[in-house]
């Protein structure tokens, strides 16, 4: 069955064919997740209130576009709010004159001490190059579908894909350069 | 002009390979087991009703104003209850002017918040986070 049909299935009220959607993309969408946020914990979170999101907004869905394509981009917006919003954070608390937000924050309760992923080639890219970047090295996906994804031109979405390998490309040559 | 550049041979020394690429993401082989998200989803679904109960719009921005305006009370009252109560007593020892306080929930349109609390190291300073559950 297609992802078409189970989104017809599901907006006729027949729940069993979003978990089967779900199941179908739990791993796509933990993927997108943790390549945004370069966080497992809170690529897991993002991607249980993006699944949730995707079913709320179901109906809005068009029926010609690829479902996949459709919640990509959704859960990708999802991660970059997420990002947006503990900036806003980290900035309401430089107002109380921290230098450094990030050693006087504590990790909220629910994070586990699970860093078994490297992201040490991630983290110096900003979250829309770290898209731009895994979708086409993981998916295959172009830049005109990078584009659609991100919401953008698909220009803008070349100069994301072009900037994240500059810098990948620079990063790998400086651990080169290092040696072992 | 990026794009441009990127298919121009001279160039493509300075952008990393689709395998460099590949290799520096995390592909969903490298991620492992997944989390089964059916069950956090049908719970909040079940909790917070159909798809006709969600609310957007000018609304919703309303009800974030008003949690936001809702969590500046709750800092207020933290940062500012100790020192008043430091002021209160100026003899007392400092074990005996350490505040407790508890808060048992937060709600942001009747509905329970998620609430992160900070603490910063010096000063016993405090802050509570608290954001619209989606």
């Amino acid at each position: 069955m297609t992802d078409n049909e189970l989104v017809r299935e599901c907006l006729g009220g027949k729940m069993e064919s979003y978990r089967e959607l779900m199941d179908r993309y739990r791993g796509h969408a933990m993927a997108v997740a943790v390549n945004i946020l370069a966080n497992r914990e809170d690529a897991e979170d993002a991607c249980q209130e993006a699944f949730l999101k995707a079913y709320r907004t179901l109906g809005g869905f068009d029926a010609n576009r690829s479902y996949k394509n459709w919640f990509y981009a959704l859960l990708s917006n999802h991660c970059l709010d997420l990002i947006r919003k503990r900036t806003r954070f980290k900035g309401f608390l430089r107002r109380f004159r921290y230098e450094d937000p990030e050693a006087v924050v504590a990790p909220p309760p629910s994070s586990a001490p699970s860093e078994e992923l490297d992201f040490r080639y991630l983290r110096p890219l900003t979250p829309k190059e770290r898209t731009a970047l895994f979708l086409w090295s993981q998916e295959g996906y172009s830049t005109a579908e990078i584009a659609s994804v991100l919401g953008c031109a698909p220009n803008t979405a070349g100069v994301h894909l072009y900037r994240a390998r500059v810098k990948l490309k620079t990063l790998l040559e400086e651990e080169k350069n290092a040696g072992p | 002009m990026p794009d441009h550049k990127s298919r121009i041979e001279e160039y493509g020394d300075d952008l990393a390979t689709l395998d460099e690429a590949g290799r520096a993401t995390i592909s969903r082989e490298r991620l492992g087991g997944v989390k089964d998200f059916w069950p956090g989803f049908a719970v909040a679904v079940g909790k917070k009703g159909s798809k006709k109960r969600v609310r957007i719009g000018a609304r919703s921005t309303l009800q974030w104003a008003l949690g936001a305006a809702g969590l500046l009370v709750v800092i207020g009252v933290i940062v500012l209850v100790p020192k008043l109560f430091r002021r209160g007593v100026p003899t007392a020892a400092p074990e005996e002017t350490f505040v407790n306080f508890r808060i048992d929930s937060i709600k942001i349109n009747e509905e329970p918040a998620q609430a992160f609390i900070f603490q910063t190291q010096d000063q016993g300073s405090t802050f509570v986070w608290v954001e619209k559950q989606l």
